[in-house]
């Protein structure tokens, strides 16, 4: 077992300590070797309609600042994903967000506080159905 | 969303236990002892209450999450068409039906060169690279 198979921890007191136990190594050792992976982050993978969010939607911005703005929204809750993707001709949006909700509402509301940080030129891409998510 | 709420907890409580594993993973020792003391509660209670929602398919796993740079492509076309060609190909992670553009099914590729794969494909669309990731 290498670090990088560490998918899913045991749900128990000491989850790093019983992971170090199997890699022959030490939980300090193991929770600094995660802490110093560049281009990972180290959490819960969730799926959103098994939390009772029903309601999804890709919502894209247009920005002259799109570094900031996608650091800002990022850090609401209900923002799931946050990309920024580069402009093509006749496609110009600058940040991608994935906005979830329980319902319709929430999600009007979610978005109208977006707009606060990201302002108001954007489209709703309105999740009409999920045929496949493969998240590994 | 009654009935996928663990017993005993409020919706608050849930809410904040699911974004604090998936956003703010504390990387110690004892994370749920650490996770339970900003919520409030028990390292029992998160753990009970985090192995129930993973058996509701809530949250699919605890780990390393990759950044994937992968391509975000929207096409348009029929959709049942579309689906039948792209569901067993192991290099498209997600299919989506959406509303609010000219693309109505949004789908993403791992691929090195999107391009040439919609071409193979026979497929027309827009392929939109990952430039930033701000939240996955």
């Amino acid at each position: 077992m290498r670090l990088e198979d560490i998918k899913d921890i045991p749900l128990v007191p000491k989850p790093f300590d019983e992971i170090a136990k199997k890699l022959g190594t030490k939980p300090e050792k193991i929770i600094s070797q995660i802490s110093r992976m560049r281009k990972r982050r180290f959490g819960a993978v969730i799926k959103p309609d098994g939390i009772g969010y029903k309601a999804s939607a890709l919502v894209l911005w247009r920005t002259q600042n799109p570094d900031h703005v996608g650091k800002e929204i990022a850090k609401l809750d209900f923002v799931f994903h946050c990309v920024k993707r580069p402009r093509k001709p006749g496609w110009e949006w600058d940040i991608y967000t994935l906005v979830i909700a329980r319902d319709e509402s929430e999600l009007q509301e979610n978005i109208r506080k977006m707009t606060k940080i990201a302002g108001k030129d954007f489209v709703v891409l309105k999740t009409k159905r999920i045929i496949k998510v493969d998240t590994g | 969303m009654r009935k996928i709420l663990p017993a005993t907890f409020t919706m608050m409580k849930y809410e904040k236990l699911i974004w604090e594993v998936k956003n703010n993973f504390p990387l110690t020792r004892r994370p749920f002892l650490k996770i339970a003391k900003r919520l409030g509660m028990k390292e029992k209670e998160v753990i009970n209450a985090l192995k129930e929602i993973k058996e509701k398919g809530g949250v699919k796993r605890i780990g390393i999450v990759k950044e994937q740079k992968a391509y975000l492509v929207g096409i348009k076309g029929n959709v049942g068409k579309l689906t039948k060609k792209l569901i067993m190909k192991p290099e498209v992670t997600h299919i989506i039906e959406r509303e609010g553009s000219e693309f109505n099914l949004w789908i993403v590729i791992r691929a090195d060169d999107p391009k040439s794969w919609l071409q193979k494909m026979r497929l027309e669309g827009i392929a939109l690279e990952s430039e930033k990731v701000f939240k996955t």
